[in-house]
């Protein structure tokens, strides 16, 4: 009858466990399979905390998995919600200027636009608020744009700041999704179309996949406006369980993240005389349950929450920061402060061991960068809140010697649209976009991709989402395969493919 | 008709929800971007991995190291046990050199020789093997592999063949054994613990003493009830001495109401309970008012209706029960999976969770193809949705209220008789393959529901539920009010007509005090000021609306006589039938025409506004509103001329008070609910008893809990399962029982940490398969909320109900369960404690994260719960003499929140904390009775974060 219990042990997958040094996967099993209950968990994260720790599994030693080399250790996501043009920011198409006031059948393109192959990648979440595409009038770029750097690409007016780091980046032209609603916020970081349901995000995904940088921080952070109503705001990890989700935070000394600090008054030394009680009775209780994994990991828990509610504020401390430093982020001029206070606060969790940041700008149920009206304004008005934060980032990072082991990531959920909707404003267009990747591996000073002379539909070298995922793990050194939880099966569609001539 | 047109746009969701949604789902759901097939989220993978690197350093290829598991995850699905295709099974490596059709699979030596090498190349006249879209094809390093492997010999001993897959232990019906007995079980004993205890000495475990009175009797009620025991309801217990002292307790938490919300929920993980979700309040997903679901759930278990009887009436209550407003409640289960978009969708998730939640198999899995482990085909899958095929989703009146947005009974019933159902090649949704429909039917290898499909002939209030006198009524009243309504607006619009008529000729008069003080106010309210015109247009709109809510009454009467009529035989003649007939369709018409009157004064009222106001300063702005006006106007006149030509008789047919519904039901859905809920459905009760067994021990018996088939290893205690599977059906599906006869198991209560003699027991069972001890486990997030406000005293154990909206600061007291819970609305504080998916939840998660930590420790709702806490214990304990007070304190508070005395190093740690705390509280300038309330709040708020508050030991 041995059989019966060797059996069970078998469980335990070694293949997949060992090839992993970094994941929780056992703990992952266990969950799953709810044999072992919370006990297995919680050790098994723990253990794995622990070798973190130790010199014997640093974020270097990933790169030894078999198929990939790590490049970088951390990433930053920059989310602009609403939409951010294309036209107007990245992706210049002059031939919008010359028949500006037609149809797009009425221009030579018509037949290539209407016909593509690409026009199916929409599945409509709202069917009432996107123009009709065909009636449409051919609306003019709105900005000028100008070349810069030794590379000589062309960046928009609205833009100078981030243009003069044109050399440091890589523009990303031919990006395309199927939400064509707000929805692709979350779908641009899920993989996922919000209809499917809610699925990990990215930062979800290499939080499980990646060891801890710094055991006083959480590993995953978000700061700016969650996602309205999007899955839990955007920082869901799904299947891979609530210890993988994002912590918001807010760029507050005094409140930066949920529960951080006492909601009502309890002041610091009552804080720690109740740590001490605290500790002093679970170790009684510890002492009764020596076997009890689950007490130890809670105590843990503890001491890690404690450590947080000091560290994490510490961070959100500005003030500590030089003046060159802050008014370089923009943090003495209203229009650039808030997005600047939060890169900034964005570099000071990065360079303390944070695996992930992202940050997402624009404020309102769909995001601000949502110009179906009176584009010109707010797209200067927006692009002037980021503008300079983004390009004091990319300095301070590279100044830092960060930028080489961190990559920015600067996206939006998709583009907009050629054709002008009402007089002033652009609609949601998500066939072809532009984003940008930085540092960590990746080529600087190129444009890779384009979209068609009209910027409608991405033709050349065209990127799916997932593929701005994949390029991610290719650098962190993941194989996102192997990441893939027991019983919860991924599409082809959601590992993407490395957008290889972008990378180093 | 008042109420059909109020239902209209509901309708218009179900229809257009299917066909919209089709063409979308095709797009992209389906086939993302043409690239993907899109598969069930949940289909069980095999899990090989191959590491390349590894396997280029491998001199010698091993087969069970190597080969084996690259054939098992992409081969041995179509040549193995369950299928032979080609003849070719490679499950085993002697029928690997046997092979198929094509003769033997490898030629040892000889790998340009094997076929193997041709089908996983693509040479020779094979096909490449796995064909495009049955999994990726092989890797490189995976075909070197296979190469080598085969050209060092394909060396490997014989192995065992697996068995026929119809073998499975799944599939075979519950086998009555003798419950055990012998030396390692004492007379009388519980059958759960004769089972456990033959095989813990078979295997040479000891089971751990029974845990402290004080455990059990916390364990029980945080189990049965989701709360604590009260310190007077621990005593109580403590110091009854008959031996049947827990037996009662059992007995009298079982008959509580709280058991009903305890085990609820649980249940609504597993059923997928979820409020609505949407945009704004445009429903995407489940339904308005599914609260009645819920409180169907949590009544039908404490009135202990059978758990068969309960599968019944979730699936099928329309067919069983249906005039029963109560059993109808019980169609939320598949209400809830109404989804705006795709009907599609809609039916997968129906066969999905109803095959996983009642049956634990992953028929999701079958969607595209044969399912890759069990024997359920493709065609199975579809069989399976037929039984759903017909079904759709309606909310009827519930009492008075006639605004189905305010209230009503979200249900099911069979809407289309004649929709059929076709298999989707490879899953797609746009190909259809309509040469083969398909009826309702069960997979093969679970039995047959051949001949048990009758369909039901409905009472009329089931189908024409607008006859049900309280929507007669209602309706009534709210047309009679709609009269009236009208009838008011006229009279105030006459009075603002005269007082604009008085205004506007003394208005020159007013002019000489425009330069007054109060001129801005006055120029306010200057503009809110109608004119004459203004004021006699509302006139005539009003005398408009008086006509249009008088026809719309007496068309409503007449449409309710013509009904009653006909579907209740209220009739003295066939004549009488059709002059009231005649008499609904002329009332009908007429009220369409004096709708159809109103709209063209209203249109024509537009054109001459915008006539009159149209300026100079815009003129093309003004021009296109006179456009658009007069088109109106021109539309308004056709439609009214239409109606004029058509004669009332045209219209009679379709004139209902209400909407009418088909008046039989398929009976497919009851038929599959009698058929799983039968005695001979080998995986229903199994299921069952293996989901209350894991929320009872924190580990289920078989540990998929959602996927009893191939994948799942024959459980240990498969006895055991099986025992109480047919002692639960035996004693007609009674929950009841299972849990009595759980919880009085001596397996059950016992302590949950190793005894000092259970070493060995950690060597042979570190995991507790074998239940030698309990195990302890974390309160879900319920009940962490439910507990801190049940401490105080200030839970409202007011039962059901409309979903509570979340409240600001989480400050509301009724039971979690009562709040709304969806997809984007939850009570903040669960999110940290693994609240249920409402996607999908066969068992609960339990993490363990500093996030828990800060809001047991930061969160308003402790901090102020705990402090209320602290109140109340001071209250109760402060007769005492002050000396020893504080250490009465420290006793209750232990025994409220911890359900147990402190020992003296605990209470000696207390004291010398609450010494301390009281010196940092006066240093802030306290008063002493102040510092020593604030240091109990601490003290309070310490045991609230105690391991030993939110574990149940």
């Amino acid at each position: 009858m041995t059989s019966l219990l060797s059996g069970n042990r078998l469980v335990q997958d070694h293949t997949t466990i060992d090839s992993l040094p970094q994941t929780v996967r056992t703990g992952r099993r266990t969950c799953l399979t709810g044999g072992l209950n919370l006990a297995g968990v919680a050790l098994t994260s723990m253990l794995n905390q622990e070798k973190a720790q130790g010199a014997s599994t640093t974020p270097a030693q990933v790169g030894q998995t078999p198929h990939v080399t790590p490049r970088a250790k951390r990433v930053i996501l920059l989310m602009m919600r609403g939409g951010v043009s294309h036209l107007e920011s990245f992706d210049p198409k002059p031939a919008l200027n010359k028949h500006a006031g037609k149809t797009i059948s009425e221009t030579p393109y018509g037949e290539a636009i209407f016909n593509s192959p690409y026009s199916t990648n929409v599945r409509e979440q709202l069917s009432n608020n996107v123009i009709k595409t065909d009636q449409a009038k051919l609306w003019p770029m709105q900005i000028g744009y100008r070349r810069c750097g030794e590379s000589g690409v062309a960046v928009s007016d609205w833009w100078p700041h981030v243009r003069r780091h044109v050399d440091d980046i890589a523009i990303i032209r031919s990006m395309w999704t199927t939400d064509n609603n707000h929805g692709a916020q979350m779908q641009f970081i899920s993989g996922r179309h919000v209809l499917d349901g809610c699925f990990p995000t990215i930062g979800a995904w290499i939080r499980y996949g990646l060891s801890s940088l710094n055991e006083n921080l959480p590993q995953f952070i978000s700061i700016g406006p969650p996602l309205h109503r999007q899955c839990f705001e955007g920082i869901g990890s799904s299947y891979l369980g609530p210890e993988y989700s994002g912590v918001r935070l807010d760029v507050d000394p005094d409140n930066p993240l949920p529960y951080a600090k006492p909601e009502l008054d309890v002041t610091t030394a009552e804080q720690n005389i109740n740590a001490r009680l605290l500790g002093r009775l679970n170790q009684l209780a510890w002492e009764q349950h020596p076997h009890d994994a689950a007490l130890r990991a809670r105590m843990q828990s503890y001491e890690l929450a404690f450590r947080m509610q000091t560290s994490v504020p510490d961070l959100m401390r500005l003030d500590e920061e030089s003046q060159h430093t802050q008014r370089m982020y923009g943090l003495d001029r209203e229009v650039t402060r808030p997005f600047g206070e939060q890169l900034l606060a964005t570099r000071r969790l990065i360079e303390k061991g944070v695996r992930f940041v992202q940050v997402f700008h624009g404020d309102g149920g769909s995001g601000s960068w949502d110009a179906h009206a009176k584009l010109a304004k707010e797209h200067a008005k927006t692009s002037e809140q980021v503008d300079q934060p983004i390009a004091a980032l990319l300095q301070d990072l590279k100044q830092r010697g960060l930028l080489e082991d961190t990559v920015l990531l600067w996206c939006t959920e998709f583009g907009r649209t050629p054709g002008v909707q009402g007089s002033d404003g652009r609609d949601h267009h998500n066939y072809g976009f532009s984003v940008w990747m930085a540092g960590g591996g990746i080529k600087a000073g190129v444009v890779h991709g384009a979209t068609d002379e009209l910027g409608f539909h991405a033709v050349e070298d065209r990127h799916y989402v997932t593929d701005v995922h994949a390029t991610l793990y290719h650098l962190l050194g993941l194989d996102a395969r192997q990441l893939e939880v027991p019983g919860r099966k991924r599409l082809e569609v959601d590992y993407g493919h490395p957008i290889s001539k972008i990378i180093a | 008709m008042l109420a059909y047109v109020r239902l209209q746009p509901f309708f218009f969701h179900c229809n257009s929800g299917s066909s919209v949604g089709l063409r979308l789902h095709t797009l992209v759901g389906c086939t993302l971007a043409g690239l993907v097939v899109r598969c069930g989220t949940f289909c069980v993978l095999a899990i090989g991995c191959c590491c390349a690197s590894a396997a280029e350093s491998v001199e010698r290829v091993s087969y069970t190291e190597h080969i084996k598991p690259i054939l098992n995850h992409h081969c041995v699905s179509c040549h193995g046990a369950l299928r032979q295709i080609s003849g070719l099974r490679l499950d085993a490596v002697q029928l690997l050199r046997e092979g198929g059709d094509r003769g033997p699979a490898v030629e040892p030596g000889r790998s340009d020789d094997s076929v193997l090498m041709e089908a996983v190349l693509g040479t020779g006249d094979v096909t490449q093997m796995p064909p495009e879209d049955e999994g990726a094809p092989l890797t490189a390093e995976q075909i070197s592999l296979l190469k080598r492997w085969i050209d060092q010999g394909a060396q490997a001993a014989d192995e065992e063949i697996p068995p026929d897959p119809r073998a499975h232990w799944a599939y075979q019906p519950p086998v009555a054994v003798a419950v055990p007995t012998g030396s390692a079980v004492p007379d009388g004993s519980n059958p759960i613990d004769a089972f456990l205890a033959s095989i813990r000495e078979r295997e040479g475990v000891v089971a751990v003493p029974r845990a402290s009175k004080e455990v059990q009797l916390r364990r029980l009620y945080f189990d049965l009830l989701g709360l604590p025991p009260s310190p007077e309801e621990l005593q109580a217990f403590l110091s009854d001495p008959a031996e049947d002292a827990y037996e009662k307790v059992v007995d009298r938490l079982l008959q509580s109401p709280r058991y009903g919300e305890r085990w609820g929920r649980h249940w609504m993980d597993v059923w997928r309970y979820t409020d609505w979700s949407g945009l704004d309040n445009k429903m995407r997903h489940s339904q308005k008012h599914i609260w009645r679901w819920r409180d169907w759930i949590i009544e039908s278990l404490n009135e202990d209706k059978g758990y068969d009887r309960m599968v019944q009436e979730m699936l099928a209550g329309d067919e069983l029960d249906p005039t029963s407003s109560d059993t109808l409640r019980a169609t939320g289960f598949l209400a809830r999976n109404w989804y705006l978009y795709n009907r599609n969708v809609w039916l997968d998730d129906v066969v999905e969770h109803t095959s996983k939640g009642f049956l634990g198999i992953t028929f999701n899995c079958a969607r595209c193809h044969e399912h890759k482990y069990d024997p359920l085909s493709h065609e199975n899958y579809y069989q399976f949705r037929a039984f759903f095929e017909t079904h759709n989703v309606r909310l009827d009146q519930v009492g008075t209220e006639t605004d189905l947005e305010k209230d009503g009974l979200p249900r099911v019933y069979d809407a289309d008789l004649e929709a059929v159902t076709y298999l989707f090649v490879r899953g797609e949704e746009t190909r259809p393959d309509k040469e083969h429909p398909h009826g309702p039917g069960v997979p093969e290898v679970l039995g047959t529901i051949d001949g048990m499909i009758e369909p039901v002939t409905l009472p009329v209030d089931a189908y024409v539920p607008g006859l049900k006198s309280n929507v007669r009524q209602s309706m009534i009243a709210d047309a009679h009010t709609a009269v009236d309504r009208a009838v008011q607006e006229l009279t105030d619009k006459q009075q603002e007509l005269e007082t604009a008529i008085s205004e506007a000729s003394g208005a020159s008069s007013d002019v000489a005090s425009d330069s007054s003080p109060t001129a801005a106010d006055d120029d306010v309210e200057q503009t809110k000021k109608v004119t004459p015109a203004e004021a006699n247009r509302a006139v005539v709109v009003a005398r408009h609306n008086i006509a249009v809510a008088k026809a719309d009454l007496t068309a409503l009467q007449a449409a309710f006589r013509a009904d009653a009529a006909r579907y209740l035989g209220q009739i003295e003649s066939e004549s009488q039938l059709s002059e009231l007939t005649a008499e609904a369709g002329r009332t009908h018409h007429e009220a369409a025409l004096r709708k159809a009157e109103r709209s063209l004064s209203m249109a024509r009222q537009r054109l001459q506004v915008a006539q009159e106001s149209a300026s100079s300063k815009d003129p093309d702005k003004a021009q296109a509103a006179i456009t658009s006006a007069g088109e109106q106007v021109d539309a308004a006149t056709k439609e009214l001329q239409l109606l004029r030509e058509q004669t009332a008789e045209e219209s009679t047919e379709d004139v209902h008070a209400a909407p009418v519904y088909p008046s039989t039901s398929s009976g497919r859905r009851l038929a599959l609910a009698r058929w799983i809920t039968s005695d001979s459905n080998p995986l229903a009760s199994r299921v069952a008893v293996n989901h209350i067994w894991n929320r009872h021990f924190g580990s289920p018996l078989v540990e998929s809990t959602f996927d009893f088939g191939l994948r799942s290893r024959k459980p240990i205690h498969l006895q055991l399962l099986d025992w109480l599977a047919l002692d639960l059906m035996g004693h007609s599906w009674s929950m009841k029982h299972l849990h009595r006869q759980i919880v009085t198991s001596e397996a059950y209560r016992m302590q949950s940490s190793p005894s000092q003699d259970s070493e060995g027991n950690i060597q042979v069972d570190p995991d507790n398969h074998l239940y030698w001890r309990m195990n302890a486990r974390r309160m879900e997030a319920e009940l962490v909320r439910d507990t801190l406000i049940y401490l105080t005293g200030e839970l409202d154990l007011t039962m059901g109900g409309a979903d509570l909206p979340i409240p600001e600061e989480d400050d509301g007291t009724r039971r979690t369960i009562y709040y709304r819970y969806s997809r984007d609305f939850h009570l903040p504080i669960l999110k940290v404690f693994n609240p249920a998916s409402v996607e999908e939840c066969y068992e609960r998660q339990h993490s363990i994260i500093p996030q828990q930590a800060l809001a047991m420790s930061n969160s308003r709702l402790a901090l102020k719960r705990g402090r209320e806490l602290a109140a109340v214990i001071s209250r109760d304990t402060d007769a005492l003499k002050a000396d020893s007070a504080d250490k009465a304190f420290t006793v209750s508070a232990f025994e409220r929140i911890l359900n147990r005395s402190p020992v003296d190093a605990e209470c000696d740690a207390c004291e010398q904390t609450l010494e301390e705390l009281m010196t940092a509280a006066a240093k802030q300038g306290m008063t002493e009775d102040a510092a020593r309330q604030r240091a109990r709040e601490n003290l309070v708020q310490v045991l609230l974060n105690h391991n030993d508050f939110i574990t149940i030991r």
